[in-house]
């Protein structure tokens, strides 16, 4: 282990590989784990850890040494509230012509945790309570005056039409997870308020308590079979809401007529919604929240030091990352390299200036000088997201950089340590960084921090590319010795760039931070048997699938079989 | 506003039977309900700033000197505050029990005075299982049958209500907490405020419209229809009700799984009293207070995820006006209001501070803090002169009758400072007459915890603990 990992182990409590830590549960295999009839020792689905090993034993050295617990469980049950995005999807699907306002617009925002929402944080309370039943009374109002978009019968008399209509109604909103009895409460409660309040008004609020109803507005993942295999209908939507942010219907899955729902169903399952527009568009946010690219407006560039870069500027280059990524991730085999090493950028006009481009192509696709910039990381909208608002923040994108994309752990500056910068200082901010960083006690941390932040420092607070910085040429060379692949010493930001998302360290990184979207949590120890596989598929020969790791993650045992948290 | 005495509670509750108390509020608008309302049930507030105030900035000799501080916009109210010094939060720094000074410890210390944990090796992560002050008086109101009957238990506004830190963990985000329960996720017993203006005025209004005076010629048939409808809408909320036991019933009553069903529960118990009221109102044919609704459109700014005090201005503002309508109409007597969470990125650009508070803060800006400073010391000035504008009815202002807690967290002069000692916390209003106001206190080192005891003590909670008991002397006020 290098010097400056072992500085920081004595700095920070916790695993130096950044492994989270948290209560361990009971072992795949072990009575009363809830394994199933597939069974297998790692509780993966998939390869054996002996079998991966076979394969390239160098490379599963490195996934044991990141992922090295070796019990593996079910994962915990768990009531998770819908997301905002899920909501609209599912809304759209059930009633699409009176889906008019996103929930997105009309609920207030989640408090999110390293930019993902955590299925923990995600409630109901005060603030989002009305904001939730004022959005569904506009959509009631709607259907009240076109109530046979919901239920069409042909008298308001004939009750069996009605309570059939209502429990179709009601089973599809809450995706098949509602019993018998759930059914009956419902087209009772229907065909009851026909008679009372008419059918306009009784298919008003039908809708409304449907809508409001926790079956809708939160997925079941608690209900198991006797050996802890999520229920069908269960496990159906929480494949699709997990790769599509969709209810099941709205990816073509439907559940089966049976209890059962073999594996094999579940990997067809999984193909076919992962080639969907919605999984696609899902893979997008994903990076978007990865790389915490902010909303033009949340761009914080000062006018006065940047007059340059206007709100049109702002609103062109986060369009033309989303469409980058939109156009990447739509092929048939997306891979993480399609991103972060591909020349290829989509440019529009008010950004063509930030690439040197007196005008943007009428397609918007340009290959930029490869001498300046590589993949996603060198584009404008990701470093402008992590910049500003008078200066690159050069210290704020390594810290960026050291946490989320290579997974390595961070604490609070040490006692009695000044991590002011004084204001007399001059020369590049490399030369400022470096300055104030030299002392013993700062390169615990500084020695990951400032080599991310200095291979940067050829793009501005806007993302473009300068040579300069206070008139001083700026010096972009970094060398580290914290790689598996050993030290590393260059000197231009795509070199640099190559070479981190090339590292394992990287794709161990984007394993778990992928893991974390997708499965609105945390890792937790026993999860890391399947991020060891997933890592290692991922890894090796840099295939880097972006959706054969997704299947695997929704394939495995955890996903699909649920235990009490312990 | 003047009222007439005589009416008692007892009198009320003789004519209306259990009514009354729905209609206690309006029979005190209408000068029905006897005096001293306020006296040992004072109207609380905490009003939290994420960046704190500049510490050495604010150290007056006397209340005579705060003009010449980031007090100054309080000058005005000069004789309704006491300005603490010397006050500590968590005992202050060096490190005493174990606690490490940071801005998450500085938070959860100002508004509950009680131990806190961490789930990662990092401030970010900072959580608690303890109530904050605001929540413990609410709690304490509602076992008194007229301020239970009260439309909210407690008011949880704000406007930029977040931490720059919120993107790694939640842990300075919030300034309410209810004990936590079994099953409570690491944030589920924080409480999330209401960033948008127009959603709180709704919320208020609703009630209000229920009190005030209306210009009505409609006939009486009307409201057999509101009636009607009232019913109906109770008879879809029994539905509900039932939809939500009937899905606890199916998770485990008492599992963590059914207590995520608990903040639908609450919303749709608020909705069922809002209704009750309304139909009690419409049954009895009560013609409310003689008080004219208030007039003016709804506000519409919201303050979620700004840091830009140029945009959040006129949404304090709006918060501002807001708290004084429910206090005006005693929909409530607990309003916590955020500001900012702890490690607060707000900054002024206008004023020439570009750089967030934070950063200022750890920078040693003394005069971009200041400036900072200034902004919140005078939207505590606004909020003040708002409550001065209430006349209880009872020979004092609505500020008289209420206890104000300026919040804020660590402060810091240097990089490596998060200083948990010589906090500059404020006090304002009379707390129904148990403060004497107009003065600096100087706390000598004591905690934040006496503070919260005073305020608790106004409150009617007879108890000189509040937080953990080693922290606490007594009340200091």
């Amino acid at each position: 282990m290098s010097s400056a990992l072992a500085c920081l182990a004595l700095a920070c409590q916790g695993n130096i590989l950044g492994s989270s830590d948290a209560s361990q549960g009971p072992p795949l295999g072990t009575p009363g784990s809830g394994d199933g009839p597939n069974a297998d020792p790692n509780g993966t689905g998939g390869p054996t850890d002996d079998e991966l090993r076979a394969k390239d034993p160098e490379l599963f050295d490195v996934a044991l040494q990141y992922f090295p617990s070796e019990a593996a469980a079910p994962g915990s049950k768990r009531l998770a509230r819908l997301t905002r995005q899920q909501l609209d999807l599912t809304t759209q699907s059930l009633l699409p012509q009176h889906f008019a306002k996103s929930a997105l617009e009309a609920l207030p925002r989640d408090p999110l945790q390293t930019n993902y929402e955590y299925a923990d944080n995600l409630s109901f309370s005060a603030a989002n309570f009305t904001p939730l039943t004022s959005w569904v009374e506009e959509l009631t109002a709607k259907v009240k005056g076109a109530p046979t978009t919901v239920v069409d019968c042909p008298a308001e008399t004939d009750t069996a039409c009605l309570e059939g209509a209502a429990r179709d109604f009601v089973r599809r909103a809450f995706r098949g997870v509602v019993d018998d009895a759930g059914l009956a409460r419902f087209g009772s409660f229907f065909t009851a308020s026909v008679a009372k309040v008419g059918l306009a008004q009784a298919t008003a609020d039908l809708v409304d308590v449907t809508l409001t109803s926790p079956s809708y507005v939160f997925r079941d993942e608690v209900h198991t079979t006797a050996d802890g295999r999520l229920l069908p209908a269960q496990l159906l939507q929480n494949l699709s809401y997990t790769l599509a942010d969709s209810p099941p219907d709205a990816v073509g899955l439907t559940a089966p007529a049976t209890d059962a729902f073999s594996d094999r169903d579940v990997s067809q399952a999984v193909e076919q919604v992962l080639a969907t527009p919605a999984a696609r568009a899902k893979l997008l946010r994903f990076f978007s929240a990865w790389l915490e690219v902010k909303e033009p407006a949340e761009l914080d560039l000062a006018p006065s030091v940047y007059p340059e870069f206007t709100p049109a500027v702002a609103a062109a280059v986060v369009d033309d990352t989303r469409r980058f990524l939109a156009q990447q991730l739509a092929s048939a085999v997306p891979t993480l390299r399609d991103l972060t090493e591909t020349n290829e950028a989509l440019v529009s006009a008010p950004s063509a200036f930030l690439y040197g481009l007196q005008s943007a192509p009428a397609t918007g696709k340009v290959m930029l000088d490869p001498a300046q910039r590589l993949g996603i990381f060198s584009q404008p909208a990701v470093i402008a997201s992590h910049s500003g608002p008078t200066t690159t923040r050069l210290v704020k994108r390594g810290v960026f950089f050291t946490r989320k994309v290579m997974c390595l752990p961070l604490c609070s500056p040490p006692a009695g340590v000044n991590t002011t910068i004084p204001a007399e200082l001059t020369g590049t901010e490399r030369q400022r960084i470096e300055s104030v960083t030299a002392e013993a006690r700062c390169t615990g941390c500084h020695a990951y921090i400032n080599p991310f932040g200095f291979m940067q420092e050829n793009y501005d607070a806007m993302g473009r590319f300068r040579t300069t910085d206070a008139g001083l040429p700026i010096d972009a060379r970094i060398s580290v010795d914290f790689l598996d692949e050993g030290p590393l010493e260059v000197s231009s930001p795509v070199d640099a760039l190559r070479a981190f998302t090339r590292s394992l360290r990287f794709q161990q990184c984007f394993t778990r931070q992928l893991f974390r979207f997708y499965s609105g949590r945390d890792e937790r120890p026993e999860d890391d048997p399947l991020l060891r596989q997933l890592f290692f598929e991922f890894a090796r020969n840099h295939t880097q699938n972006l959706t054969l790791m997704l299947s695997h993650l929704v394939t495995a045992p955890s996903f699909s079989h649920r235990a009490e948290a312990p | 506003m003047k009222f007439r005495k005589g009416l008692t509670r007892r009198d009320l509750i003789k004519s209306f039977g259990p009514l009354a108390f729905v209609l206690l509020p309006v029979a005190r608008a209408m000068g029905y309900a006897a005096g001293g309302a306020f006296a040992g049930a004072p109207r609380f507030v905490m009003f939290f700033i994420g960046g704190s105030l500049h510490s050495p900035s604010v150290r007056p000799a006397n209340i005579a000197a705060i003009g010449s501080t980031p007090l100054a916009p309080l000058v005005p109210h000069a004789q309704d505050l006491v300005v603490f010094q010397g006050m500590r939060i968590h005992g202050g720094s060096p490190k005493s029990d174990g606690y490490q000074e940071e801005h998450g410890a500085g938070l959860i210390g100002a508004v509950t005075g009680n131990d806190y944990h961490y789930s990662k090796n990092d401030s970010y992560y900072a959580y608690t299982d303890h109530e904050s002050i605001d929540i413990a008086i609410a709690n304490a109101y509602q076992t008194r049958p007229a301020l239970a009957a009260l439309p909210f238990k407690s008011l949880h506004i704000g406007a930029g209500a977040h931490s720059d830190a919120d993107n790694v963990g939640l842990g300075q985000r919030y300034i309410s907490y209810r004990n936590r329960v079994a099953g409570d996720a690491q944030y589920g017993n924080a409480i999330e405020p209401v960033q948008n203006a127009g959603q709180v005025y709704d919320q208020l209004m609703q009630r209000v419209n229920l009190l005030c005076a209306k210009d009505s010629n409609q006939p009486a048939t009307d409201d057999s229809e509101l009636v009607a409808a009232l019913e109906r809408k109770q008879s879809v909320l029994d539905f509900r009700l039932a939809d939500i036991a009937a899905a606890k019933t199916a998770l485990g009553m008492d599992s963590e799984h059914a207590h995520k069903l608990d903040g639908l529960l609450e919303g749709w118990r608020e909705v069922e009293k809002a209704n009750a009221a309304e139909l009690a109102g419409a049954k009895s044919g009560a013609v409310g207070s003689s008080q004219a609704c208030p007039a003016g459109a709804k506000p519409t700014g919201n303050g979620q995820n700004k840091n830009n005090l140029d945009d959040l201005s006129p949404v304090h503002d709006q918060m501002i006006e807001l708290t004084k309508l429910a206090f005006a109409w005693d929909l409530t007597r607990v309003i916590a209001f955020t500001l900012s969470g702890a490690s607060s990125g707000q900054r002024w650009p206008s004023q020439g501070v570009t750089q967030a508070h934070h950063t200022l803060e750890h920078s040693n800006n003394v005069e971009g803090q200041n400036i900072m400073g200034r902004y919140y010391t005078e939207k505590l000035a606004n909020l003040l002169t708002a409550l001065k504008s209430i006349d209880d009815g009872d020979g004092h202002t609505a500020l008289f009758n209420s206890s104000l807690v300026m919040g804020m967290e660590c402060w810091s002069d240097s990089s490596s400072g998060h200083y948990l000692k010589d906090i500059p916390f404020v006090l304002a209003g009379q707390g129904g007459g148990a403060f004497e106001t107009g003065r600096v206190v100087n706390a000598n080192g004591r905690n934040n915890n006496d503070l919260l005891v005073s305020v608790q003590r106004a409150a009617g909670i007879d108890s000189d603990v509040f937080g953990l008991a080693s922290l606490c002397q007594g009340p200091i006020v």
